[in-house]
């Protein structure tokens, strides 16, 4: 809810299967948005690392939020993790500084709530690629210069 | 068996599929011979295992003639949709007859295929009777009967011939109801002004009965015989064989019915459904009905019609019996697969249907899914969101009236997005592009043979559909736009053409009627006015409002007289109002008299208005209203005008001193300006009382005002239109007007008929009490009761004339004047003249304002049986109906207000549970800890 009205949002915003290839990869428009693609792409060690760390410290599995995945010069990368081990990765700009860990959170909520309405749909196999307009509405709504 | 009540056609038919089932007259038929038969009826298999245990056939062996009527019967409740049982049969006598398909042996060419289907299909029928010749629907029924022998060997050929001659009279009567519903759920008259000719309707008839209804029963029931059971025949004629799937057999069912619920380009459309069931199992041969569809489609392609829905609901329930249920993705998905949509529609389908995500199906989101299933599969392009007309708990039954008011998107509901105007631009542009494939692909071949057949016929409904859409489609862009609009205007040839065949057939006597104020309207207006006042109920109120309109329009003398004749032939039947509308030729002056609640104009309107409404509401319905509210004056003033006429007749004097001042087309515009001031003076009042008094001060004083205060405003918009639009109006209304006459006339035109009867008898006495209310609908009829009111009322007329004459001081103090002298003078005449008056002229100035929105409000909430049904029967409905589209609004609102909710919600609970969660573990610390302070307390307390 909070999260719509923020005035800077996500940059880019890519859902991850299971098995890690990507099944929605949307970034806001650029020149080079393979940058994007190549940053969610590194980050899944990192999400990676940080599931193998969850499960073995804690079996504390409520928490899907996995926090700042790390931050790069210009870019902040933020991981989620459903229970199907579906990976949300959102990429902030480092001079957001609107958008603290609450709003991420919010934001990923969000995500989630549309993915899940998005595999609710019958004609969609879990493992697609995500073309559903709805989602996608979501997720622009997300992105940086639909806010 | 017992308590097998069989009607005549029943036992006709029956004794007849038994007797040639009945090879060896033994009086048994074979479980194998009988099957062949049933197999035909196009139910799935188990239905029809279902049916066979029934009636007992499965512990005998073999099919008595008890057992086998049993079954047939059956077979016909459950093609109606009525659950397998034998509770069914007894369900009532409306049960129409089962439908076989009979499985063509030599089709000679697609193009019999293509007229076979017509007759079948009403549409088909329709659409060729309209284009012209009654020889091609016969020839139609000439190939069915010949062909029947083909498939079924021995009854075929009795079978079809029982058929048609049953149905006969039914298929009229349906067809007329089914008319009727359509118009009146989405003032279709436009289309039925396509329909020139009664004959064509009767013609048309024919074709339509072939289907084996003999009763006429609900409206429903025929539908969803033409939806399965016409178009069923004709299809199953030349394709029987391809129907070997059930499910494949019902998605022709609801193709069809998509078909002509998309309806948009009905004769393309069809032709490519009946072509592609030649080649595709699926075929679209069994549409529903046409005119049901027809009328959707000229209202709104995403509205459901009853029958589909019927349809729909049967669906429904073959996989989740209980209505309320849901149906599940996975069910939901096997099902619609056979649509054999790609993925990815149907997956943006589910979308927009599955509103509340939650990956089921409720009753009213499978209607959305099915439906646009369906239009997609008749080539409608899907919509971006979920049309308006679909939304689930929305009233479905709104026409697109509704979206376009209530349209605007709302903020919260992802799904309402759908803007007012958005459901009409999409619907139109979708179709162009989709419906031009599909008729490529499979079409072909029968188009070419419908052209030749036909082609003569399409040119004249081409030529009405282009100066309507030219008229009302301003938007049409494209072809396809302009077809979308004059469809849902309305003017769409085919679908209207249906409409007026069926009314003519129906009621011949009404019809030529009608046909012969065509010419009238053709005529200038001042002629139109007289033929229709004679028929339009005209009572005296209302010609009396008439002529006060038309005095402050300042209409044409010669009308006058005229109308003063008409006066007194109003009472007889509603007719007239048409001319009156078609003489304001003014789209939106129709409107406005519905509006205005002159009772005799309803009808008129409606038959005229809808035509011209339907078209001039799409493209104008948001300008107009915003126009009313704005500067209504000026576009008010032209539905005065075509009132006027109609008040003219009764009270010639009046009509003469105001026409004579302006020129026919003219003084229209004029007129209306002021009772709008006047009638906002009157609501602030009492809406019938001051509509009263205003209307005699605006006799009286209408006259001067008129000219003074309408021609700034609108006149000269008004004039352009009605001369120019009143012209082609008038030829549309005039092909239209034998249909609405008909209407009227048929039974099954319940919406029309309650208007035009309860106008004559009860309008008489309701509108007199409800003179208040109903001063526009009751004016006609109050005579005697407004006299009393309008003696009482006089005295307040002065006050409203002060309020409402601002603009034209001068013309007031006449107005006053003349006012009060009419009243006490004419009591005889004036009564009813005054009564009548009085609600034109404050409607015009303020109650237009506020009418107007209130109209067009109306127009967009209901559906438009209802928008004529008020709009026609009097203030009192128009008062109403303005909460209506805020109540749409709110819904909407209130919808996307509880989406926020929820959401809100979902997250407040989250952070609770979170929060809980915290509690619950900060509360285990707390106890820990103090059970540790426990612990240690007894030390220190010991050691202290």
């Amino acid at each position: 809810m909070t999260g719509q009205r923020l005035s800077k949002m996500a940059v880019c915003v890519a859902v991850i299967s299971k098995e890690n290839y990507p099944l929605y990869i949307q970034t806001i428009p650029t020149e080079d948005d393979l940058k994007f693609h190549y940053t969610v792409h590194t980050s899944l060690d990192v999400v990676e690392e940080k599931i193998n760390n969850v499960g073995k410290t804690t079996n504390d599995l409520r928490e899907l939020y996995l926090g700042l995945l790390y931050p790069t010069e210009d870019y902040k990368v933020y991981g989620y993790v459903t229970n199907t081990k579906i990976k949300f990765v959102v990429v902030v700009e480092s001079s957001n500084t609107a958008l603290r860990d609450n709003e991420i959170r919010t934001m990923f909520r969000k995500l989630h709530n549309a993915y899940t309405d998005m595999v609710c749909n019958p004609f969609y196999t879990p493992g697609d690629r995500i073309t559903s307009r709805v989602f996608e509405k979501v997720v622009n709504g997300m992105m940086l210069q639909d806010s | 068996m017992e308590g097998l009540t069989l009607s005549e056609a029943e036992q006709k038919l029956y004794s007849e599929l038994f007797g040639t089932c009945d090879v060896d007259h033994t009086g048994r038929v074979s479980g194998t011979r009988a099957s062949e038969l049933f197999l035909a009826s196009q139910l799935p298999h188990d239905t029809l295992q279902q049916i066979t245990e029934l009636c007992g056939a499965t512990r005998l062996g073999h099919f008595g003639r008890s057992q086998f009527y049993i079954a047939l019967k059956l077979i016909a409740a459950v093609q109606n949709g009525l659950p397998v049982r034998l509770d069914s049969l007894n369900t009532g006598g409306d049960m129409p007859l089962p439908r076989f398909v009979h499985i063509k042996g030599t089709e000679q060419d697609k193009k019999r295929m293509q007229f076979a289907n017509a007759g079948v299909s009403h549409h088909m029928s329709m659409e060729a009777d309209h284009y012209t010749s009654p020889d091609k629907p016969h020839h139609p029924i000439l190939e069915r009967q010949t062909t029947h022998p083909g498939v079924l060997p021995p009854p075929p050929s009795s079978r079809g011939h029982v058929r048609s001659g049953s149905s006969g009279n039914p298929p009229h009567i349906l067809h007329s109801r089914q008319h009727v519903v359509s118009e009146a759920a989405s003032n279709n008259l436009p289309l039925q002004a396509t329909a020139t000719s009664p004959q064509d309707s009767y013609s048309s008839s024919p074709y339509n009965t072939s289907p084996p209804t003999t009763s006429p029963p609900s409206q429903r029931r025929s539908t969803d015989r033409h939806h399965s059971g016409p178009a069923a025949t004709a299809a199953a004629t030349a394709k029987r064989s391809l129907f070997d799937n059930r499910m494949e057999v019902q998605w022709t069912g609801q193709y069809g019915a998509a078909a002509q619920a998309a309806g948009v380009n009905t004769a393309d459309g069809w032709v490519e459904f009946s072509s592609s069931p030649a080649s595709q199992p699926r075929s679209l041969g069994p549409g529903p009905g046409g005119a049901p569809t027809d009328s959707e489609d000229e209202s709104d392609p995403w509205t459901i019609t009853q029958e589909q829905r019927d349809y729909y609901t049967a669906q429904f329930k073959t996989m989740q019996p209980d209505l309320h249920g849901l149906i599940q993705g996975t069910t939901a998905r096997e099902f619609f697969q056979r649509s054999k949509l790609p993925i990815a529609q149907l997956s943006r389908i589910w979308d927009m249907s599955d509103v509340n995500q939650d990956g089921a199906l409720s009753l009213e989101e499978f209607f959305a899914a099915f439906h646009l299933v369906v239009a997609r599969r008749n080539g409608y392009d899907l919509p971006e969101t979920l049309p308006q007309a679909l939304m689930p708990k929305s009233t479905q039954p709104a026409t697109e009236e509704d979206p376009f008011a209530g349209a605007p998107p709302m903020a919260g509901g992802g799904t309402p997005p759908v803007p007012a105007t958005a459901p009409q631009t999409q619907a139109a542009p979708q179709p162009a592009p989709q419906a031009p494939p599909q008729p490529a692909p499979q079409a072909p071949p029968q188009p070419t043979p419908q052209a030749a057949p036909q082609a003569p016929p399409q040119p004249t409904q081409q030529p009405t559909q282009q100066p309507t859409g030219a008229q009302g489609g301003s938007k049409s862009a494209d072809e396809n736009w302009a077809t979308f609009d004059e469809n849902s205007s309305s003017p769409s040839p085919v679908v209207q053409s249906p409409a007026n065949f069926d009314f003519a057939a129906v009621h011949p006597d009404p019809a030529s009627k009608i046909i012969q104020p065509v010419p009238v309207r053709m005529s200038p207006e001042g002629q139109t006015y007289s033929d229709y006042r004679p028929r339009t109920f005209s009572e005296p109120i209302p010609t009396d409002v008439v002529n006060l309109r038309r005095e402050r329009s300042g209409t044409s003398p010669s009308k006058h007289p005229k109308s003063g004749d008409t006066a007194e032939f109003t009472p007889g039947k509603i007719a007239p109002p048409p001319p009156s509308s078609r003489s304001k030729s003014a789209k939106s002056s129709a409107e406005e008299e519905m509006e205005n609640g002159v009772p005799p104009h309803k009808k008129l309107t409606q038959t005229v208005s809808d035509t011209i409404r339907m078209r001039p509401r799409l493209a104008e319905k948001l300008s107009r209203p915003r126009s009313y509210s704005g500067t209504s004056v000026g576009v008010h003033h032209p539905p005065p005008l075509a009132i006027s006429p109609l008040a003219q007749s009764d009270s010639p004097t009046e009509s003469q001193s105001g026409g004579k001042k302006e020129a026919p087309l003219l003084p229209p515009p004029p007129p209306r300006p002021p009772p709008r001031r006047q009638q906002t003076h009157s609501r602030s009042v009492s809406l019938d009382l001051n509509r009263v008094f205003l209307h005699r001060d605006s006799k009286g004083k209408h006259p001067a005002p008129q000219p003074l205060a309408p021609p700034p405003a609108v006149p000269p918009r008004h004039v352009s239109p009605a001369t120019k639009g009143p012209k082609v109006v008038q030829q549309n209304s005039e092909q239209a007007m034998p249909i609405s006459p008909t209407p009227k006339t048929t039974p099954n035109n319940v919406v029309n008929f309650i208007t035009a009867e309860a106008a004559v008898p009860a309008e008489g006495l309701k509108h007199s009490r409800t003179m208040s209310l109903d001063s526009k609908a009751g004016s006609a009829f109050r005579t005697k009761w407004t006299f009393r009111r309008s003696v009482s009322f006089q005295p307040e007329v002065p006050l409203a004339t002060d309020t409402p004459p601002t603009p034209p001081p001068r013309p007031h103090d006449q107005t006053r004047d003349k006012a009060e002298d009419t009243p006490v003078e004419p009591p005889t005449k004036p009564v009813k003249k005054k009564a009548p008056t009085p609600p034109p002229v404050r409607p015009r100035n303020r109650h237009r304002s506020g009418e107007d929105s209130q109209k067009s409000e109306l127009r967009q909430e209901e559906p438009s049986t209802n928008d004529r049904r008020r709009h026609v029967s009097a203030p009192a409905t128009r008062v109403p109906p303005i909460p209506p589209p805020p109540v749409r609004r709110k819904r909407e609102d209130i919808q996307a207000a509880i989406r926020a909710h929820k959401e809100r919600n979902t997250v407040l609970s989250r952070t609770n549970s979170e929060l809980q969660g915290d509690l619950a573990e900060a509360t285990e610390e707390r106890v820990t800890l103090e059970l540790q302070l426990q612990k240690l307390k007894p030390f220190g307390v010991t050691g202290l």
